[in-house]
């Protein structure tokens, strides 16, 4: 399902059988347009992103409470600039915002940050 | 102890208060509509001093976002560590726990909820593949555990009336990762009978008395004000719901009430009005059967297949379920 700015993943098969019904939301939000860059959502990244092999970064847990306290990380990826899916261990925290030359920017959802402050 | 009860002697007196008078060092009065259920609550003692405690956090696991193992070492690392209970997937945290604060929550891997909420889903057995509807949906703690159930397969249709609780219910749905889920909102009632379902789960709106607890000077916390005609609304509910059903298939209707009136009484009005079946299941922790008399009125004789769940003999918040089968 495409929204204007934003790409659903739903289940194939069964979703039809919705049709005509006063839908508020249809599926998980997969990725949405952010800039020049499609940005996959944190909650598809954290259900989907462990069969990710690619734009993938692993950190320390304590670079993962640097990016919830809105700090960033100096790192360098072997990839171009664009959102990357950040993991610590068996955990997928969500997205990250990697910008050439090695400058690694929080994206958390605001719910996460708060809790985590 | 003494009942002080409508219809006796005490008449006048008890319309005013509907109160027990509790013989005990306090002396203590049990406030309306808890005093009513004196007539079939078991260990009556045990209950009232149950509900000066505060009921214990439980939470369920999401397997559809990790493994048992990866939740366990997540819940682990914040130095949680969960009591395992009778029921599949469900866990105590403990008196003071706080859920909602922990990383594996905001990771998607725990949902805070009663252990008894998790009765209604293990009634209904929603099957991979199959498609069902959650008639009152928000905020989602049924509906994501069917999800879980079938594996984020099929489709569930999730429904509720109020637009506010409609973001809650989007945002665990999009919590725990699920894919499955088409949100809708209609009065459940008026949901259109355009096409049936393999299950439907009508968790009603309800006066919530099995969430009640006492407070310091016996006062009822958590007391819901200005529900009027709830068993009118229930009635209407559990009527579309097994309209919505299709021949052969299974609904649930359940309620964290203990009130007969909101429970076997509506049940019973379905059962007059319908050819519908109560079936029997066993639930996995302590239970009772539906009541077929409450008050001198008289319910379907079939109510005994209803299951009670009395706060006190489960620690958890009183429940009410009726498995229900559309013959064919
Ligand atoms: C007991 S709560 C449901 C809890 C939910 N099943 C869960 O497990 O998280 C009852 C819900 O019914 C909704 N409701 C009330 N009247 C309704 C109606 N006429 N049709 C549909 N939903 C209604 C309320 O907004 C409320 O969210």
């Amino acid at each position: 399902m495409i929204s204007s700015r934003v790409i659903y993943l739903v289940r194939k098969g069964r979703v039809a059988e919705s049709a005509g019904l006063k839908v508020i939301r249809c599926g998980l939000p997969f990725v949405r347009r952010a800039g020049i860059y499609l940005k996959p959502t944190t909650v598809m990244v954290q259900r989907f992103g462990d069969l990710a092999d690619k734009n993938v970064v692993d950190l320390e847990p304590f670079d993962i409470r640097r990016l919830l306290h809105g700090g960033e990380i100096v790192i360098d990826l072997e990839t171009d600039s664009g959102y990357v899916i950040v993991r610590s261990g068996r955990n997928t925290w969500g997205v990250a915002l990697y910008l050439l030359p090695g400058r690694l920017l929080p994206r958390f959802p605001k719910g996460m940050r708060q809790a985590f402050e | 102890m003494y009942f002080a009860k409508a219809g006796n002697q005490q008449e006048t007196f008890s319309a005013c208060i509907h109160a027990v008078l509790l013989k005990d060092s306090q002396s203590t009065m049990i406030p309306s509509p808890l005093a009513d259920y004196m007539e079939f609550i078991p260990d009556w003692d045990a209950y009232v001093s149950h509900l000066r405690l505060s009921l214990p956090v439980y939470f369920r696991i999401n397997t559809l976002k990790a493994s048992r193992e990866v939740v366990f070492s997540t819940l682990d690392s914040e130095g949680i560590r969960p009591e395992a209970t009778a029921v599949k997937d469900l866990f105590k945290l403990g008196a003071t726990g706080q859920a909602r604060a922990t990383v594996s929550y905001h990771l998607g891997y725990i949902y805070p909820q009663a252990l008894s909420s998790a009765l209604p889903v293990i009634a209904l057995a929603p099957r991979p593949g199959e498609m069902v509807l959650d008639l009152c949906a928000a905020p989602g703690g049924k509906a994501t555990h069917m999800a879980q159930v079938m594996g984020d397969s099929g489709i569930i249709i999730a429904n509720d009336r109020k637009l506010g609780r409609l973001t809650a219910l989007l945002s665990n749905v999009k919590r725990l990762g699920i894919t499955n889920t088409v949100v809708t909102h209609y009065r459940g009632e008026h949901f259109p009978v355009t096409r049936s379902f393999d299950r439907v789960l009508v968790d009603a709106p309800c006066s919530g008395d099995g969430k009640f607890r006492l407070g310091k000077d016996d006062e009822i916390l958590h007391l819901k004000k200005g529900r009027t005609f709830l068993p009118a609304i229930q009635k209407a509910l559990i009527q579309r719901a097994f309209d919505l059903l299709r021949p052969g298939g299974t609904m649930v209707y359940s309620t964290c009430t203990l009130n007969p009136q909101e429970n076997e009484e509506v049940v019973s009005h379905l059962l007059k009005k319908r050819d519908g079946r109560l079936l029997s299941w066993v639930p996995p922790i302590d239970w009772e059967p539906g009541l077929t008399t409450f008050k001198g009125r008289g319910y379907h004789e079939s109510c005994v297949l209803c299951r009670r769940f009395y706060p006190h003999k489960i620690d958890s918040v009183g429940f009410f379920v009726a498995k229900i089968f559309r013959p064919i």
